[in-house]
């Protein structure tokens, strides 16, 4: 198990960037939103987008997003998994293209 | 040629042989951008992309979600389609066959290249010069006579002998006939068939010399043989000159009753007797005769105006009508029961093979039709509802009382066309003998009473 600072690279902390309707809203003000590592902490995230994209960050807010309930058959419920949400915000004037990767 | 004109950048038109036009197109980067712009919103709203409702998906995501080269297609699909339609519709051309795309480029500006025959026009030489002199053949009484002659042997009764005789002149036989170059057999029946029957006339004109002697004094049901030398000029050029054998069975015989010549106006419906049918008989030919030289006037005013006339068949045309014509062999292979392939296989041909063989045809035919059409157009002959109405009239004059209401409904219903294109026809006839013939300049009269 990974200890906090630890071992993690870049590419174990950011997982793959969250592309929906409200993100691409979003990147219009500089804010990328990321799925990140549960154990990333903010600096690990900070210094993750430095390095990959090669831009400057000014601000990273985190968020765990809960599981979804989700039922299977007529009485079987389950959730899907928990996972961690990073929003970026980029100093003026930086872009990511997301979607290249 | 280039030139501009809305939305196209540039456009530039090549004449190829056979009446095909190719076109180079080279569209805006605006027109491009605006065309996968579109593309995009459609498949937005068209697939539900995660993290987006319907529709709401930008162009860059779904450029990464369904691939660039899936929208770079489908926007040059569309824009290909416009320009074709747009190009054509400027040009006021007619497509008469595919049209073929070639070298697609799309990056900043979308360039392509077209093909596509099309209808080409056409310029009839000046035809009104033309002269071809109407030659009725002469009818003479020779030519009367043997046609009341035929008449005759048209109502000629057959009668079953009725004590078993031998065969002599003027009676008509059945016969199995088997011909032989020596050992070779000349005409050999179908595996596990007899051969066919045969009728023959028991004159000595009708018949080879040694054949007619032969079957003279024959009876039914006996097998006669004898050799000829087959003449110089006899029809079948393979048998000219040999000596050919027959084995001739007699299947069956029959006397022969040809009416008196008395009884022939009657037995033809005339009631003016033998002299009113000998003037109807010349009438008829005279008739036959004028035809057969406004026949010949037409070949060769047709042949003229399809040698002055410079037409380049399109090959796509040419394709269709050779595929025409295979078709209607295969019909008349069909009513004597055979099927195209068979014919192929025993020709040892494809269809494919089958239809290059007649294009040379095809060409001619198509070229012709053309021609005629063309010439119809500047002469303006047409058929109105009321000529086809009339036409229709006349036809039912000549059949029967209990007939006509079959014959009206056929020819009001499902062959009326075919009553107003044998009348056109007649008028195309008449203009042409009318311009061949004329002493004088018919150009001013061209469509002045020809239907409307």
């Amino acid at each position: 198990m990974d200890e906090i600072g630890g071992s993690m690279n870049d590419y174990q902390v950011i997982i793959r960037p969250v592309i929906t309707e409200k993100n691409t809203a979003l990147m219009e003000e500089g804010k990328y939103c990321f799925e990140v590592a549960q154990k990333a902490t903010k600096a690990q995230i900070r210094q993750a987008v430095e390095r990959i994209f090669s831009v400057s960050v000014l601000k990273v807010n985190t968020m765990n997003v809960r599981g979804k309930k989700r039922r299977r058959g007529r009485d079987k419920f389950g959730y899907t998994a928990d996972w961690k949400k990073a929003v970026v915000t980029l100093k003026p004037g930086e872009v990511i293209d997301v979607l290249e990767g | 040629m280039a030139f501009h004109r809305a939305g196209l950048v540039k456009v530039t038109k090549e004449k190829l042989p056979r009446s095909v036009v190719a076109f180079d197109i080279e569209l805006d980067h605006d027109q491009v951008e605006k065309e996968l712009d579109r593309v995009a919103r459609r498949l937005s709203q068209k697939h539900t992309i995660r993290g987006f409702r319907k529709g709401k998906a930008p162009r860059s995501v779904i450029e990464s979600h369904f691939g660039r080269e899936t929208l770079f297609e489908e926007a040059s699909n569309e824009l290909i389609e416009q320009s074709i339609q747009e190009v054509l519709k400027q040009e006021h051309l007619t497509p008469i066959g595919q049209v073929q795309i070639e070298s697609v480029q799309l990056a900043e500006t979308l360039r392509f290249r077209f093909t596509v025959p099309v209808a080409t026009a056409m310029v009839l030489p000046d035809y009104y010069q033309v002269r071809i002199p109407l030659e009725v053949a002469m009818v003479t009484d020779e030519m009367v006579q043997r046609a009341m002659s035929n008449l005759r042997e048209k109502h000629v009764a057959l009668l079953e002998v009725e004590e078993p005789r031998p065969a002599r002149q003027g009676d008509q036989l059945m016969v199995r006939m088997a011909m032989f170059d020596g050992d070779r057999p000349l005409n050999q029946p179908e595996e596990g068939q007899e051969l066919p029957q045969t009728t023959l006339l028991l004159e000595p004109d009708r018949l080879v010399d040694e054949v007619y002697a032969c079957l003279v004094g024959g009876r039914a049901g006996e097998t006669v043989e004898t050799t000829a030398r087959m003449r110089d000029d006899y029809t079948n050029e393979k048998l000219r000159g040999k000596d050919v054998t027959f084995k001739i069975e007699i299947v069956g015989l029959h006397e022969r009753f040809l009416p008196s010549w008395e009884e022939l106006p009657d037995l033809e419906g005339v009631e003016e007797g033998l002299e009113g049918l000998q003037k109807h008989v010349r009438e008829n030919l005279e008739n036959a005769a004028h035809q057969a030289a406004v026949q010949r006037v037409v070949d060769q005013f047709v042949a003229y105006l399809v040698e002055q006339t410079d037409y380049d068949v399109a090959e796509v045309m040419a394709a269709r009508v050779a595929e025409q014509l295979l078709h209607e062999e295969e019909q008349d292979l069909a009513r004597v029961g055979l099927t195209m392939e068979q014919v192929l296989e025993r020709q040892g041909q494809t269809r494919e093979q089958a239809i290059q063989r007649l294009i040379p045809l095809a060409e001619k035919q198509y070229r012709t039709t053309m021609v005629l059409s063309k010439f119809i157009e500047q002469e303006r002959l047409s058929v109105s509802n009321s000529e086809v109405r009339e036409e229709i009239k006349e036809i039912l004059r000549g059949h029967r009382e209990e007939e006509r209401n079959y014959i009206r409904k056929q020819l009001s219903g499902p062959h009326r066309e075919m009553v107003a294109q044998a009348l056109l026809d007649r008028k195309l006839r008449e203009r042409i003998v009318e311009i061949v013939a004329a002493e004088t300049d018919v150009t001013g009269e061209a469509g002045g009473s020809r239907g409307s």
